[in-house]
């Protein structure tokens, strides 16, 4: 720039380089060809500039490298600056200069590892932007979320994304440790990258239990009370459970300290380590090792489909255009699901003082609950007490060993896997190998986890195994206290059939059920609602009428709707029947207000 | 698939994210980007009338709970217990500037509501006190537990009633029949059967006797209790028609501990009148309290005189 000296200058040598140019400069403005030589040479710089600033921001490429990156072209420059960028620029230090062809097989990997992490940032983003909005008291926090979801723009589908891509993130997390498990690609030499693996879904777990509670609604603080109740019994429980709950709830109960705890550590703590494991997964996996390729052809005996599978594919450009086409697509689902299909729940404030008639842990933690009510174990542990007098029972039976013991252990079992599939190998001396067709007992082991998972899982909700008088049942069913969440994420919630057919749809008046037991063909939907009401009812007559103890004798259904105050209307269900117990009141009645506007859909 | 393909699609689908993006702009901020008709509301104002309407809901599910059995099932009050709050005044600000409150009306039912009334501004009209409900003042509610009555109250603003609760002493008489103080033959305290009302008493009450004897001690302290949470304001600690809310009274309280004036009224008659309240003075009916522990109270408030 600045070593031009055509014209010198009057004190010519005495002055800085500097000036000396400048004055040059200054005196082709005043020629024609001064000036057309002037505005080569600034050209020049300029593009000198800007391709100096690419190349320090590329790490390496030139702008002519980077065009020639995004139009598919073979590189300008020798030797190919495209690998520069793994050794100059720092993120790319946890992506690969290049992937093996044949591990970059979509059904090979199904991009699930790929999309956890995608998933990770579109939190990160959204839970930043909602932190803005937030505010961890316990007074203020739920009037918070109605803020976000009433004065601020995007506030609810910033919510709805975040709570999206939470379950999400579960889900494809869970996913992609079956894929690796399926493909064996935990195996030698990536077995410590299962390990990192398994630590991920752990804090992956944590993540999305910490953000469950800061709604603070009904939902949230019922779902991490029993959840944090399990840390109680911890053993030995007058210590260890003492201390794991005093630490989590922050009292004996959640409230301001246990929220500002979980509130910290969903922002904080979590994320930090997220990022930190994510990083070193990362690192191992596109860099150290690289992805595992398809068992068949790593292992086949033809040398030529090795080879082939081992063609390299640069990452620079193939990898991250495709990276960024998946990207644009997965955001694109997300935020259309997001905006037209799915809301986050809030139900009403948390309430210490009413505990919801059936409380479920958050889904993915469901198998926990189903262990706490499982139906095998405990019968046989009793049979062997009773008949075989071996008591195992006293042992098993306990929220220590079910909630805390059990599930650490299966979490251990799970960080042990590639360690002891290489020891089950090697005790009986033979080689490694990742074809399905060497591994039957390891992919059994998988398939059944997977049954047991499932079926734990339906033990756990409340399909299975709860039920409370048959005459509450009803007015659950109808109007629950709060609308259902279905064990299945991202489906939408239940609120019952009286506040869907809302204001509207429920004309004042008193119904006696009795009275629409059949429906004309053209019925309204009250009168429907108030048929199926009726069906119920005389079911649980029906029942009592064949036993002494089920249903409820001779049981009659009022249901009774009133104006109540303007755009507001109170509904009773009523239900009467002989009581044949001591202290059954043989009543039952549940009140709930509808309003015009609540829009539960 | 070759770089471009790939890059096209990457913009396709980033064109298409704009499409539910656009969609939630228009819904959030169709108002303030000056897209909707002046009748037409917005996603983000649906909505908010959704949240206010279930806070409407519970508000009202609370009202059931705690406050209808002294306001009554409609906020139309119950005339010598506690005043109508579904009430025009109170609702449209006139009640609030009447007071002197330079606060919002909403502002001013959140305060009373959470702060309750410790000190009865009207004994003479209302024999109850309005609790304190906030659990910042020691009352059993979150905030958003009074914020939720607070706008279901303020649902009735639409429908509210004329009603004069708070009318003042001297213009209750000058106005005639109001609702707490219809005009009546007031008892002359101190003189022997001076109560008009014992003359008639409706048939229920004829002859009725309480199953507990008038020494027993059990009974006289839960009398006790009872007496001095609910009558001792007016009728004083000892009976003496001398309580400290007694003085803005008119006519007074009996003075019970007068030997002569409980003898000229027979316990059916006290009985019948602690039910069903005095005609023409503050005293309210306490039927609500249940007979049995208005005999109780009866049995500790004849303790005072002796009289059987
Ligand atoms: C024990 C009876 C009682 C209960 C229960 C009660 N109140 Fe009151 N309330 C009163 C009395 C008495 C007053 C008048 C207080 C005064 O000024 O002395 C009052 C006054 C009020 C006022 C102010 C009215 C005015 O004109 O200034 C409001 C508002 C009110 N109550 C709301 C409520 C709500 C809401 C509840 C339910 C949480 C409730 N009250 C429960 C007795 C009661
Ligand atoms: C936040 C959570 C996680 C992220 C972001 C993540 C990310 C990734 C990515 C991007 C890959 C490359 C291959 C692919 O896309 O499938 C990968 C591979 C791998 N992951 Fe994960 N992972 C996570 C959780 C887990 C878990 C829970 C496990 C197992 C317990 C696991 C074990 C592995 C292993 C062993 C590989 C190597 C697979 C191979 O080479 O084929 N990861 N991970």
């Amino acid at each position: 720039m600045f070593e031009r000296k055509e014209h010198p200058a009057p004190f010519s040598d005495k002055m800085p380089v500097g000036l000396q140019s400048l004055w040059s400069a200054l005196h082709d403005l005043r020629t024609k060809e001064g000036r057309a030589r002037l505005g080569k040479a600034t050209r020049a710089t300029g593009w000198q500039v800007a391709d100096d600033t690419v190349r320090a921001v590329s790490a390496g490429m030139g702008i002519a490298d980077v065009r020639a990156l995004f139009r598919g072209d073979p590189p300008v420059e020798k030797p190919n600056p495209r690998y520069k960028v793994f050794t100059n620029a720092f993120f790319a230090h946890i992506r690969p200069r290049y992937y093996e062809k044949s591990s970059t097989k979509f059904t090979h990997t199904f991009g699930l590892g790929f999309l956890s992490a995608l998933t990770f940032f579109i939190e990160a983003i959204t839970g930043l932007i909602l932190m803005v909005f937030y505010i961890p008291e316990q007074d203020r926090a739920y009037q918070s979320m109605v803020k976000i979801i009433a004065e601020v723009p995007f506030g609810q589908f910033l919510r709805d994304i975040h709570r999206v891509g939470a379950e999400l993130m579960v889900l494809v997390v869970f996913l992609h440790m079956v894929r690796v498990y399926l493909t064996g690609s935990f195996k030698h030499p990536r077995q410590f990258t299962w390990v990192t693996g398994v630590i991920l879904l752990i804090i992956t777990l944590g993540l999305s239990y910490s953000g469950y509670l800061l709604p603070w609604d009904q939902l949230a603080y019922w779902a991490v009370t029993i959840g944090t109740s399990m840390a109680k019994s911890a053993p030995p429980k007058e210590i260890m459970g003492y201390i794991s709950n005093l630490m989590l709830r922050g009292g004996d109960t959640i409230g301001q300290n246990g929220l500002l705890r979980f509130y910290l550590g969903h922002v904080i703590l979590l994320p930090v380590l997220a990022m930190i494991f994510i990083a070193v997964h990362y690192y191992r996996v596109s860099r150290l090792h690289g992805i595992s390729l398809p068992a068949s052809e790593e292992e086949s005996p033809d040398p030529a489909v090795r080879k082939q599978a081992k063609e390299r594919l640069d990452y620079l450009p193939e990898i991250l255009t495709k990276e960024l086409m998946w990207i644009a697509i997965a955001v694109f689902a997300i935020v259309g699901f997001a905006a037209f299909s799915f809301h986050a729940p809030l139900e009403h404030h948390s309430d210490p003082y009413r505990t919801p008639l059936h409380t479920t842990a958050p889904w993915y933690f469901l198998w926990i609950q189903g262990m706490l009510k499982d139906p095998w174990v405990l019968p046989i542990l009793r049979g062997l007490r009773d008949f075989v007098g071996i008591d195992l029972v006293q042992f098993y039976d306990s929220p220590a060993i079910q909630g805390i013991i059990l599930p650490t252990l299966i979490f251990l079992l799970l960080f042990g896997v590639p360690y002891l599939d290489e020891f089950w190998d090697k005790f009986w001396g033979r080689p490694s190998s990742r074809m399905g067709k060497n591994r039957k007992l390891g992919l059994t082991i998988g398939f059944a986890s997977l049954f047991l998972l499932i079926l734990f899982s339906y033990f756990g909700t409340p399909l299975f195994g709860v039920s409370a008088p048959p005459a509450v049942e009803i007015g659950q069913e109808f109007i629950p206290e709060e609308c259902v969440l279905p064990p299945i994420p991202l489906l939408p919630d239940n609120c019952g059939e009286v506040r869907r057919l809302g204001y509207e749809g429920l004309p004042a008046g008193t119904y006696e059920l009795e009275k629409y037991a059949a429906p004309p063909p053209d019925a309204a939907p009250l009168h429907n609602l108030l048929t199926k009401m009726q069906g119920r009812v005389a079911e649980q007559a029906e029942r009592a009428a064949q036993s002494d103890v089920a249903g409820l004798a001779d049981a009659k259904g009022f249901f009774v709707i009133e104006d109540w105050q303007s755009d507001l209307k109170k509904v009773t269900l009523r239900i009467t029947w002989t009581p044949r117990a001591p202290g059954d009141t043989g009543a039952f009645e549940k009140i709930v207000y509808v309003h015009r506007d609540s829009a539960y859909e | 698939m070759s770089t471009q393909f790939k890059i096209l699609i990457g913009i396709i689908f980033t064109l298409l994210t704009c499409v539910p993006l656009a969609t939630i702009a228009v819904n959030d901020l169709g108002r303030d980007l000056g897209l909707l008709a002046p009748d037409e509301i917005s996603g983000m104002e649906r909505r908010a009338a959704a949240l206010k309407g279930r806070e409407i809901e519970v508000g009202a599910d609370l009202y059931g709970q705690y406050c209808y059995g002294c306001h009554g099932k409609h906020g139309e009050g119950i005339p010598g217990v506690a005043p109508a709050i579904n009430r025009k005044d109170l609702l449209d600000g006139r009640r609030e500037k009447a007071i002197g409150w330079s606060g919002s009306v909403d502002a001013f039912l959140r305060n009373t509501i959470a702060a309750g009334r410790p000190v009865s501004s009207r004994p003479d009209l209302y024999a109850a006190k309005m609790p304190t409900w906030g659990n910042q003042y020691g009352g059993p509610m979150r905030p958003d537990q009074v914020d939720a009555l607070v706008s279901f109250v303020l649902n009735w603003q639409a429908g509210a009633l004329e009603v004069d609760a708070w009318s003042p002493p001297a213009a209750a008489v000058a106005a005639g029949p109001a609702p707490t103080r219809a005009p009546g033959t007031a008892p002359t305290p101190g003189a022997p059967g001076a109560f008009t009302q014992c003359v008639n008493i409706p048939a229920p009450y004829v002859g009725k006797k309480p199953a507990y004897r008038f020494d027993d001690k059990a009974i006289l302290a839960a009398g006790k209790t009872i007496y001095d949470d609910k009558c001792a304001a007016c009728h004083g600690a000892n009976g003496r028609g001398d309580g400290p809310a007694a003085a803005a009274l008119n006519p007074k309280p009996a003075n019970l501990a007068d030997k002569s004036f409980m003898q000229g009224l027979p316990v059916d008659c006290h009985f019948y009148l602690v039910s069903e309240g005095v005609k023409g003075s503050a005293m309210p009916p306490w039927k609500a309290l249940g007979e049995d522990a208005l005999w109780k109270v009866l049995i500790y408030e004849r303790s005072f005189s002796g009289v059987q």
